[in-house]
C-alpha cells in the first residue's frame, strides 16, 4: 500500500512538472502564431481590416510613471483619435525602477504593448539584436530623415546597424541648461528683477554665483547647496565634461577618454566638491533638494524643472542659458548616451494603425503642442527652433545642437553605475582623478565587454 | 472486516494529509532550487533564455571581483550587529513585560513593541528616511539638543549601513520580544518558587533556571535574526537607492548587500548566472549557519 502511495505521488508530481512546462511552451507557441499570422499579412500587402471596416481598435502604449512625460503623450493620442474615432490608445505606466525588467519579461512572452517607451539607444539594442523589434518602415522614419531634420543624440540613437528601429520623443538633456530656483537667486542677488535670467559668459563666473547661492550652518554643515547634481545623473555631468574638455567617452567598443580630456574632467568635478565647496555629497541635493527649495542651481533638462514644480507648486522654477563649457576651447558639449524613445515589438497586432500614429506623432505641430506639458525639447530641429527666445526653451535649443549620443553601452545602468560609483568617491575626496580614471577605464572596460 | 476498513482508513489519512505538501514543496521549493543551480552554472541570455553550460565561471568571477566581497563584509557586519542587538534586547524586554502584573498594561506594551512587525516595511522605510533628513529630519533634531553636530545617516559611507541596522531592528524586536515572552511564560512558576527557597539571586535566577530552560527558544530567535539579516533587501532598497538610477546599494556601495546584489545582477544587469550564483553562495551560508547552531545547541537542552 505505502509502495502504490508514494507511486501515486512522484507520478503526481511529475504530472504537475509536465503541465508547468507545457503551459508555457503553449504561451509560446502562442506568441509564435501571432508572429507568423503578423509575418503574413506584411507579405501580403493587405491593409489592415480595422481600417477597411472602421472596427474598433485598441492599442496599448507603455510609458514610464512621469507624470509630465505622460500627459504629453496623452495629447497626442487625444488629438489622434480624434481624428481616427474606430482607434482607441491607453497609456499603461510603470515606475523606472521596474520599467525595464519589465519590457524585457514581457516583450518575450509576447504580452508587451503595441508602442513602448524605452531608453532608446540603450535598452531597445539588446532587443533589436534578438529581433524582438520591428524595423522602422522608411515612409514611417528613414535614416535621411533623422540626419537631415534631427538633432545629432536622438538620430543616432535612433538608428542600428544602419537601420530605424525607434522614433524618438525628445532630446535628452541629461545637462544643457540651467535649471534654477528663482527665490535663491534673488536672496544671493544674481538676479534682481521678475524675468531676469542669470547670464554667466565663463565657467568661472558660473562657479563663483554658485558659491553666492551656497549656505552652511554654524557646524559647517552645507543647508544650500549652490550648484548640486549630485546623486542625480552623475554620469551625464561626468561624461559631459569629457566632451567638454575634447574627448570622446566610447570609441570602437572601448573607453576613450583614458587621456588628458578625461583626468581633466573628473579633476572639475571633484572641485566642484572640494574647492568650490558649491555642493556636498552628505547633502540631499540633486533631484530630491531641489524641489525641496535646497538647491540653487541645477545644469539639466527642462523635466527637471518641470517635475520639481510638479512635487512642489509653490517653488518658482526659473529656465536660464546653457551653463558655460568647463573649457572655453570646446562648446558646452553634453553627452546624449539615450533618449526616451518609442519602438514597437515584432509581434504586435495592428501594425498599420501603430505607423499612422507614430507618423501623426512626429508632425511639427505634435511636437510643438508637447513641449507645453513635458517641457523637453523636440528632437525635430524645426519643431526645436520655434521655441527660439522663448523664455524656458531658448537654452536648450541651443544646447541642443551639442548634444552628442556617445554610443551603446552594453549594459547602460551597469556603465552608469559604474560611473557613478567612481563621482562619489572623487566627490568624498576618496580617490584622486588619477585613480579614478584608472579604475574607471579597466571596470568600463570590463562592462563594454559584456562582462 | 470493518476493523480492517478502519485500520485502512488510519493508515490512508497521513498520506493523504502529508502528499500534496510534498508535492507542493517539491514543484514550488526544490525544483526552483535546482533550476538555480542550475541557471548558476550556465550563462543565460536574457532575452532567447538558451543557457549554456560554463561550470564554476560565475563563481569564480564573483570571487575575483571586490564588490562581491564587499557585498559580503557589509552582509556580515549587519548581520552581526542584528544578532548582537535583537537577542539581548528583545529578551530584556520580553522579561520586563513578562514581570508587569496587570494584564491590560503587559498587552498594551506587548502591542506597542510588536506594532512595527505588522507594518510593512516601505511605510517603515520612508519614515524613517524623513527621521534621518540631514536637515529636517527628527534624529538631528534630537542630536543638537545634545551638541552633537547633523549627520547625513544615509549619505554618509561610515554610518549608513548602521542606520540602515536600527532600522531593521527597530522593525523586527517587537517579533523575538513575543516569542520570548511566550518562553518565559512557559517556564514553570514552581522552579522560581524553589529557587526563592533556597535563596538565588536575580543573577542566578537568570543563569540557573531561566537561560538554561529558554535554550530552545534562544536557539529559534537566533537562527531566525541570522536567517533574516542574510536577506534583508526592503529596508536598503527604498532607503538608499538613487533617484534616477534606482540603484539600491547606497553611496559608493556602502549599504551593499549580498541579497542586493543578487538583485541587481539578476534584474537590473540581466546576468541571470550571476545573480544565480549569489542565492547559491547565500543559501549555503544559511544552511551552514543553521546546521551549526543547531550542534551548537543541542547538547545544552539536555539537563
Amino acid at each position: 500500500m505505502k509502495k502504490i502511495f508514494l507511486m501515486l505521488a512522484v507520478i503526481a508530481m511529475c504530472a504537475l512538472i509536465v503541465v508547468s512546462f507545457s503551459i508555457v511552451s503553449c504561451k509560446k507557441e502562442e506568441a509564435q502564431v501571432k508572429e507568423d499570422v503578423a509575418e503574413e499579412s506584411e507579405e501580403e500587402g493587405a491593409p489592415s481590416g480595422a481600417e477597411i471596416t472602421g472596427e474598433k481598435v485598441e492599442l496599448v502604449m507603455w510609458e514610464q510613471s512621469a507624470e509630465w512625460r505622460i500627459k504629453a503623450q496623452q495629447s497626442t493620442i487625444d488629438a489622434f483619435m480624434a481624428e481616427h474615432p474606430n482607434v482607441s490608445i491607453k497609456i499603461e505606466s510603470f515606475p523606472f525602477v521596474e520599467y525595464q525588467p519589465k519590457i524585457n519579461s514581457a516583450i518575450q512572452t509576447g504580452t508587451a504593448a503595441d508602442i513602448i517607451a524605452v531608453v532608446g539607444g540603450q535598452w531597445d539594442v539588446p532587443l533589436i539584436m534578438a529581433g524582438l523589434v520591428s524595423e522602422i518602415p522608411e515612409d514611417v522614419m528613414s535614416i535621411k530623415e533623422l540626419e537631415e531634420e534631427y538633432f545629432n543624440g536622438p538620430a543616432n540613437a535612433s538608428i542600428f546597424d544602419g537601420k530605424v528601429y525607434s522614433i524618438p520623443n525628445h532630446v535628452n538633456m541629461g545637462i544643457g541648461g540651467l535649471v534654477y530656483n528663482v527665490d535663491l537667486l534673488k536672496e544671493a542677488g544674481i538676479i534682481k528683477e521678475d524675468g531676469e535670467h542669470p547670464k554667466f559668459e565663463t565657467w568661472e563666473e558660473f562657479i563663483e554665483a554658485a558659491q553666492k547661492c551656497t549656505k552652511f550652518d554654524e557646524d559647517g554643515t552645507m543647508t544650500q547647496a549652490g550648484f548640486s547634481q549630485h546623486g542625480v545623473l552623475d554620469f551625464f555631468s561626468g561624461m559631459s565634461y569629457v566632451l567638454q574638455e575634447g574627448g570622446e567617452v566610447i570609441k570602437d567598443g572601448k573607453v576613450a577618454f583614458n587621456n588628458e580630456s578625461g583626468l581633466a574632467a573628473l579633476q572639475i568635478y571633484q572641485d566642484i566638491f572640494l574647492k568650490y565647496k558649491v555642493d556636498d555629497p552628505l547633502f540631499i541635493g540633486g533631484l530630491d533638494g531641489f524641489p525641496q527649495g535646497r538647491v540653487a542651481m541645477m545644469n539639466i533638462g527642462g523635466w527637471a524643472g518641470k517635475a520639481a514644480e510638479t512635487q512642489n507648486p509653490d517653488l518658482e522654477v526659473g529656465y536660464g542659458d546653457q551653463v558655460p563649457s568647463i573649457n572655453p576651447d570646446y562648446p558646452a558639449y553634453s553627452d546624449h548616451d539615450a533618449c526616451w524613445a518609442f519602438i514597437v515589438p515584432e509581434n504586435s497586432e495592428n501594425k498599420d494603425i501603430i505607423w499612422e500614429f507614430l507618423k501623426f506623432y512626429k508632425e511639427e505641430d505634435q511636437w510643438v503642442n508637447r513641449v507645453q506639458y513635458d517641457g523637453e525639447l523636440p528632437a525635430l530641429k524645426s519643431a526645436a527652433e520655434k521655441f527660439l527666445d522663448d523664455d524656458v526653451m531658448d537654452a536648450y535649443v541651443k544646447a541642443a545642437e551639442y548634444s552628442i549620443y556617445t554610443g551603446y553601452k552594453v549594459d547602460r545602468e551597469k556603465f552608469n553605475s559604474t560611473v557613478t560609483t567612481y563621482l562619489e568617491q572623487l566627490a568624498r575626496g576618496d580617490l584622486t582623478p588619477e585613480q579614478a580614471l584608472e579604475g574607471l577605464t579597466e571596470d568600463l572596460n570590463k562592462v563594454l565587454s559584456g562582462q | 472486516m470493518k476493523k480492517l476498513k478502519r485500520h485502512k482508513g488510519i493508515v490512508l489519512f497521513p498520506y493523504l494529509v502529508a502528499y500534496p505538501v510534498l508535492i507542493y514543496v517539491m514543484v514550488f521549493l526544490i525544483f526552483p532550487i535546482l533550476y538555480l543551480l542550475f541557471l548558476s552554472l550556465s550563462s543565460t541570455d536574457q532575452f532567447s533564455k538558451v543557457s549554456i553550460f560554463k561550470g564554476l565561471d560565475n563563481y569564480l568571477i564573483l570571487l575575483k571581483d571586490e564588490l562581491f566581497w564587499k557585498a559580503f563584509k557589509q552582509t556580515f557586519i549587519l548581520t552581526g550587529i542584528r544578532v548582537i542587538t535583537i537577542v539581548p534586547l528583545s529578551l530584556l524586554i520580553a522579561m520586563g513585560i513578562n514581570n508587569i502584573k496587570n494584564t491590560h498594561l503587559r498587552n498594551f506594551y506587548s502591542m506597542a513593541y510588536f506594532s512595527p512587525v505588522i507594518t510593512t516595511t516601505t511605510a517603515i522605510a520612508l519614515v524613517w528616511m524623513w527621521i534621518y533628513d540631514p536637515t529636517l529630519g527628527l534624529a538631528n533634531y534630537i542630536l543638537s539638543l545634545f551638541g552633537i553636530p547633523s549627520q547625513s545617516f544615509l549619505l554618509n559611507t561610515h554610518i549608513a549601513l548602521f542606520s540602515i541596522a536600527i532600522v531593521s531592528i527597530w522593525k523586527d524586536i517587537g517579533w523575538f520580544m513575543i516569542i520570548f515572552l511566550a518562553g518565559l511564560q512557559g517556564i514553570p512558576e514552581h522552579l522560581y518558587e524553589a529557587g526563592e527557597i533556597d535563596g538565588i539571586n536575580n543573577w542566578s535566577r537568570f543563569r540557573y533556571i531561566t537561560f538554561p530552560l529558554l535554550a530552545p527558544t534562544f536557539l529559534l530567535i537566533m537562527v531566525v535574526v541570522m536567517i533574516n539579516s542574510l536577506r534583508e533587501f526592503t529596508s536598503i532598497f527604498v532607503m538608499t537607492r538613487g533617484t534616477i538610477s534606482g540603484e539600491p546599494g547606497g553611496p559608493v556601495n556602502s549599504t551593499l548587500t549580498l541579497s542586493v546584489s543578487m538583485y541587481k545582477d539578476a534584474f537590473l544587469y540581466n546576468k541571470y548566472g550571476s545573480g544565480a550564483a549569489i542565492a547559491i553562495i547565500l543559501l549555503i551560508i544559511l544552511g551552514i549557519f543553521t546546521i551549526a547552531q543547531f550542534r551548537l545547541y543541542r547538547v545544552k537542552w539536555e539537563y
